[in-house]
């Protein structure tokens, strides 16, 4: 079977955008991210937790500093983790759910067409 | 000609320690070249003239930076934007006068205040949301006597600054394909989708899972492998259980890998995803890599991604629809073989005739004579 060429590898792309912007936004089941920025910053902080990665300094005294403390990080968050986790994992949950209520309304059918003079329901 | 060459290596783990340890023998063909250490007082290099090459890490980048303010040079510019690189070097070293100084310089009074709020804590940093409004690269671009980017997207975004000096736009070279051993490992596995690389924030890791999360419902043999350093933020594990995923089994997360196992794993993905917001106007590596070995890469629609053509990489818009497309897209991929094997060859190709390791030192060559000739 010849490859395809460029120009109609192009015109699969462009079928397939046009059906997907073509269907309504799937609504629920899917976790469809907003470009709004505090949605951006929301999707990037909800999971919540104490293992952060270890940060240094500049130059190599902040390093060796770094490495210095990173075993006795290493072990204090250990032994802390069993009281700061659960509240955490409550967190995350609480978190995710948030996020999933805010999309599905986001994506609820009609949003938007209520106030048109030729909405959905004006003709009912 | 005798250039100096000042930029981050190896073993320092960064994309463009990698760029340099690629480019520096092939650069040594038509130019005598003396490598600038970060202990070297740059004064003592008898050079004709100095290459800089500047990215945002603060750990690698910042000696190179003031040995640009000691003496102007060539600068190559992997990002247009060096908010993250100042802001290391100021807020870093406890430094917040110098931080909100250099902000002032660059946006004006009212960035000033929403780098004030970020210090304060009320607003994500600038560097993460608005790296383009705010880049921070004025104070560069004028210390230089010319300017060396990779893409069309990163010259129009210094044109926009103002700079009339002269800029040069040299494609990132691509390195010579190494064979790689057949394995048996992932052979029952289809489709096998990676992202290959430092797992970034940028890397819009969370749009790829609820996007392969999709696949799954149609190709539940779909395997994604993430592999790369820097995933410790993105708490992973938390994300793969809100979508039902489970780790190792729909989801391999490896961390860094050796040169040998990044090659070995692009040789086995069906599709390569490497997606991107906000951009720098970067290009990458990983991709470069993915097109060279005939992958079909699957890429976002921005900066120098989408100077891709068509034919060669499929994009992806970053807007609202993102994870549907990106979710459809994979799907025709992984059904349609003769689609996938038409990007790859067209990749291949293009990586040839575009990214020649040769060429892209010649091109160097010419600029800096150029810089030097003034």
């Amino acid at each position: 079977v010849p490859p395809l060429r460029d120009e109609e590898i192009a015109a699969i792309f462009a079928r397939l955008k046009d059906e997907v912007y073509g269907r309504p936004p799937s609504a629920g089941d899917t976790d469809l991210p907003s470009l709004s920025v505090a949605r951006e910053e929301a999707e990037r902080l909800w999971p919540v937790s104490a293992d952060r990665p270890f940060l240094w300094a500049p130059g190599p005294w902040g390093r060796m500093r770094s490495l210095a403390l990173w075993p006795v990080k290493t072990v204090l968050r250990r032994l802390m983790r069993w009281y700061v986790e659960p509240p955490l994992a409550d967190q995350r949950r609480f978190n995710a759910a948030v996020l999933r209520l805010f999309d599905e309304l986001s994506a609820r059918p009609g949003r938007g067409e209520e106030s048109g003079p030729t909405g959905a329901d004006s003709g009912a | 000609l005798r250039v100096g060459y000042y930029s981050p290596l190896p073993p320092q783990r960064s994309g463009i320690a990698d760029y340099s340890a690629l480019l520096l023998p092939a650069l040594r063909r038509p130019l005598d070249v003396a490598v600038a250490q970060r202990r070297r007082f740059s004064g003592r290099l008898r050079v004709d003239v100095c290459l800089y090459h500047l990215g945002n890490d603060p750990h690698g980048h910042d000696w190179i930076l003031a040995a640009l303010r000691r003496r102007p040079g060539v600068v190559v510019l992997h990002e247009v934007g060096l908010h993250e690189l100042v802001a290391g070097m100021t807020l870093g070293r406890g430094d917040r006068a110098a931080y909100l100084d250099a902000v002032e310089r660059d946006g004006g009074r009212e960035a000033r205040l929403l780098a004030q709020g970020t210090l304060e804590g009320l607003l994500p940093p600038l560097w993460e949301t608005r790296p383009l409004d705010f880049p921070l690269i004025d104070d560069v671009i004028e210390a230089s006597i010319g300017v060396i980017v990779h893409s069309r997207f990163a010259e129009q975004r210094i044109r926009e600054r103002g700079y009339a000096g002269r800029v040069w736009r040299i494609p990132f070279p691509a390195q010579a394909v190494p064979v790689t051993k057949d394995a048996p490992l992932l052979r029952d596995r289809f489709p096998v989708v990676s992202s290959l690389g430092a797992l970034t924030r940028a890397k819009r890791i969370p749009q790829l899972l609820d996007a392969f999360a999709l696949l799954r419902r149609r190709f539940p043999g779909a395997l994604l492998v993430l592999a790369g350093s820097g995933g410790d933020g993105l708490q992973l594990g938390s994300r793969l259980a809100r979508l039902n995923l489970k780790p190792a089994r729909d989801v391999m997360c490896l961390g860094h890998v050796s040169e040998s196992q990044f090659w070995w794993l692009l040789a086995r993905s069906d599709i390569c995803v490497s997606l991107r917001w906000p951009t720098l106007g970067e290009t990458s590596a990983s991709v470069i890599r993915a097109l060279a070995v005939g992958r079909p890469v699957v890429v976002s629609d921005v900066g120098w991604y989408a100077e891709l053509p068509y034919g060669v990489a499929a994009r992806v818009p970053v807007n609202d629809r993102e994870v549907e497309l990106l979710a459809a897209m994979l799907d025709l991929l992984a059904e349609n073989r003769r689609l996938r094997e038409s990007i790859g060859a067209a990749a291949a190709r293009y990586v040839q005739a575009e990214h020649d390791l040769d060429r892209v030192a010649d091109a160097y060559a010419e600029a800096l004579q150029e810089a030097v000739e003034g």
